[in-house]
């Protein structure tokens, strides 16, 4: 396994929520990203959007036991590129493509870039099945939305006065209704992989 | 698909199946292939959408820091209300919060006619929820959007205050606090439709209700809905002299 980047501290410092680094991240990270976003097309609150994501995206790659072998603001970059990249696709402005490397693409060790493209293709996984959970019913969208805050089922029950047993039969059927809406579309391949 | 199917992939995750039924269970997915995709399907949708407590909380400190070093520059300008501009709205709203009382102090702008965008931000301060009041376990659901509502994470609080008010469907506080989530995350009809229903009843938050309703329409930019709506609160309300003060605004 190659070598952690001396940069590897502001991945331990999502990993602990380490206020100080985080801070020193966002001073010494933030400005190129929101130059990159806005010169393509988007606002600074779609920069702010970008570069928070981006940081949650890179903290679930960690939980899972990533380390950074490249500098963070090379990495940043190309997470965000393509995160605001993957944005501007579905929202189809006026064909806008956008390739800018920042300059950094000699800085990207492989295996950081190839974690950035997963990171990527998670981000569109997501959207899938955001956009299949936005249309179902009331009631088995905002079971799911709780189960998926972190929240154990038993405390769930508790609170909506049932039972464990009846909380995950209703899970599965929402989520039994999920899945064919999911296989209904025509992307649906995407979280096979 | 079958419904069944669900089911038992849930409880084939959760290891609740005998021996025999695993065998069995792992058999199909090599020889059923739509139910070896519907289970890869839910994997996916299990590994892509759970999150955990770490997470909110990561969450809650990063916007801290994207508070601080994004967005400056729109603060007092007009911010588009799209629900991709939701953050940022907040933030503008939190900030624009912070500077009332500079304004009050100094009162630069004594002629500076503020627009509905700004009025919003300057009147719509939710008060938190009480922590202590309910005797609350540090596990419940309560306690978990109390805490999100306090730090302004409406589009998280909105869910778990949902489910809690379904079951508890008589604390008017709580329906409040649903009523502002939605009212936040620009849920307009769902906000108005919540302020409603408290402004109809005897709630000790009857006015407060119809104060909010106001500040929906003002999101909205219909001034004259917000106006009818604050003239609804009598004298003697405990907000009628913050309600007369956003009038006076409005009609400047």
């Amino acid at each position: 396994m190659p070598a952690a980047h001396a940069d590897n501290k502001y991945i331990q410092a999502l990993l602990g929520h380490d206020t100080v680094l985080l801070d020193e991240l966002y001073s010494r990270f933030s400005g190129k990203i929101k130059a990159m976003v806005l010169q393509n097309k988007g606002s600074e609150a779609d920069a702010a959007d970008v570069f928070q994501e981006a940081l949650v995206d890179i903290y679930k790659k960690a939980k899972k036991g990533f380390i950074l072998t490249c500098p963070m603001e090379a990495f940043m970059y190309l997470v965000c590129r393509n995160r605001w990249r993957n944005i501007i696709t579905r929202k189809k402005y006026n064909n806008v493509t956008f390739d800018d490397d920042g300059g950094y693409s000699n800085l990207v060790s492989d295996d950081s870039f190839a974690n950035a493209e997963q990171i990527s293709i998670s981000q569109n996984r997501k959207n899938l099945i955001e956009t299949k959970v936005a249309e179902l019913g009331d009631s088995c969208r905002q079971l799911l939305q709780l189960c998926w805050s972190g929240k154990k089922l038993e405390a769930i029950a508790e609170i909506m006065n049932t039972t464990y047993a009846y909380i995950r039969k209703k899970k599965g059927d929402c989520t039994g209704k999920l899945i064919d809406l999911i296989k209904g579309s025509p992307d649906y391949k995407l979280l096979l992989n | 698909m079958p419904v069944n199917d669900t089911a038992l992939i849930e409880k084939y995750l959760a290891g609740e199946l005998s021996n025999e039924e695993v065998q069995a269970f792992e058999m199909r997915l090599k020889a059923d292939m739509e139910f070896a995709e519907t289970f890869k399907l839910y994997q996916s949708i299990e590994n892509e959408m759970q999150a955990d407590e770490d997470e909110s909380q990561l969450r809650d400190e990063l916007s801290q820091h994207t508070k601080k070093y994004f967005g400056e520059e729109e603060r007092g300008k007009v911010i588009p209300m799209g629900p991709a501009r939701k953050k940022r709205w907040l933030y503008a709203a939190v900030a624009a919060a912070a500077s009332i009382t500079l304004l009050l102090i100094f009162n630069p702008f004594k002629n500076h006619r503020l627009n509905s965008e700004e009025l919003y931000a300057q009147n719509a301060v939710p008060e938190d929820l009480p922590t202590t009041l309910r005797g609350n376990n540090e596990d419940s659901l309560l306690a978990k959007a109390t805490a999100l509502y306090n730090k302004k994470n409406y589009m998280a609080a909105l869910p778990l205050l949902d489910s809690i008010t379904r079951a508890k469907p008589g604390e008017a506080q709580l329906q409040l606090a649903l009523g502002i989530c939605y009212l936040q995350t620009n849920k307009f009809e769902m906000a108005i439709s919540k302020f409603d229903g408290l402004a109809t009843g005897q709630s000790i938050y009857k006015y407060d209700a119809i104060a909010w309703k106001a500040l929906a329409f003002l999101k909205q930019n219909k001034k004259e809905d917000c106006v009818a709506a604050l003239k609804q609160i009598p004298a003697g309300a405990a907000n009628y002299e913050k309600a007369e003060k956003l009038i006076k605004d409005l009609e400047r």
